[in-house]
């Protein structure tokens, strides 16, 4: 495997969780700012669908994220690959 | 000791996406809820006579916006759907004391487009007799602004009195 490879499959998963922080947190704006009294008040309320939606994805995708993250610090991850190796041998 | 790091660090992140999913569960539901509701507080105004300068007893004093410039556009509300419902409703029957005439009239300073009201028309009136009206249809959806004209008439006092309306303002939906 060569440095070139070594350093893009590091930065991947950076940029990748990075962009859906990112997701998260303006799709959560834009959900919660309509409820808030900002500006001149509007009635009935109304929250474009698409945009819940993605806030809806966001947050499975960074949930996940976070806890595959937190799985392989407290090294339960690599304790299950090992399971799982050692099952294959057998 | 670098383990020790490494689990903090691991139940750190546990907590954060234990987080992330009760904050989004929390702004999803109130989203929800705050769609489906068909009635909501708009506004409080408070019209205080200091703010309308002196009046001498048994004066008659009228207020508009050319006088008073926070009168102009006192109330807006953006609809995004036809025949809305606006409720104002007042205290003005608790100055009876100090007031023989206290009518504050509300009218349009801007309407939906396609409405039948017309810019500068009364909306309602509201008096010491009938501090609550009825409710104002803004039968198209858009931008509606609305002014406030006020009349009074004082009555004869043993002192320098100060007084408050306040109003509530709610919409409601079908």
């Amino acid at each position: 495997m060569g440095k070139e490879e070594m350093g893009l499959r590091k930065i991947v998963p950076i940029i990748f969780f990075s962009v859906v922080v990112s997701v998260w947190l303006f799709s959560m704006l834009a959900v919660l700012i309509p409820l808030t009294n900002w500006g001149a008040p509007t009635f009935p309320l109304t929250i474009d669908a698409n945009m819940k939606a993605i806030f809806v994805a966001s947050t499975v995708l960074l949930a996940s994220a976070l806890f595959l993250m937190s799985m392989e610090k407290l090294g339960i991850l690599s304790h299950i690959n090992n399971l799982l190796g050692h099952r294959k041998n057998e | 000791m670098a383990i020790m790091k490494k689990r903090l660090f691991g139940f750190a992140l546990l907590f954060l996406s234990l987080a992330v999913v009760a904050v989004s569960a929390y702004v999803y539901e109130t989203a929800n809820i705050a769609v489906t509701q068909t009635v909501k507080n708009i506004a409080t105004l408070t019209v205080q006579n200091s703010a309308l300068g002196n009046i001498e007893e048994g004066q008659t004093l009228s207020y508009t916006k050319a006088t008073v410039s926070s009168l102009g556009n006192i109330l807006s509300l953006t609809t995004t759907k036809d025949n809305v419902y606006l409720h104002l409703d007042s205290d003005v029957n608790t100055l009876s004391t100090y007031y023989s005439t206290y009518t504050i009239t509300v009218k349009y300073a801007a309407v939906g487009v396609g409405s039948s009201h017309n810019v500068g028309d009364t909306a309602c009136t509201m008096t010491l007799v009938s501090p609550d009206p009825a409710g104002i249809t803004l039968d198209k959806a858009g931008t509606w602004q609305f002014d406030f004209e006020i009349t009074t008439t004082a009555k004869s006092v043993s002192s320098d009195q100060a007084t408050t309306v306040t109003i509530i303002v709610t919409a409601e939906s079908t």
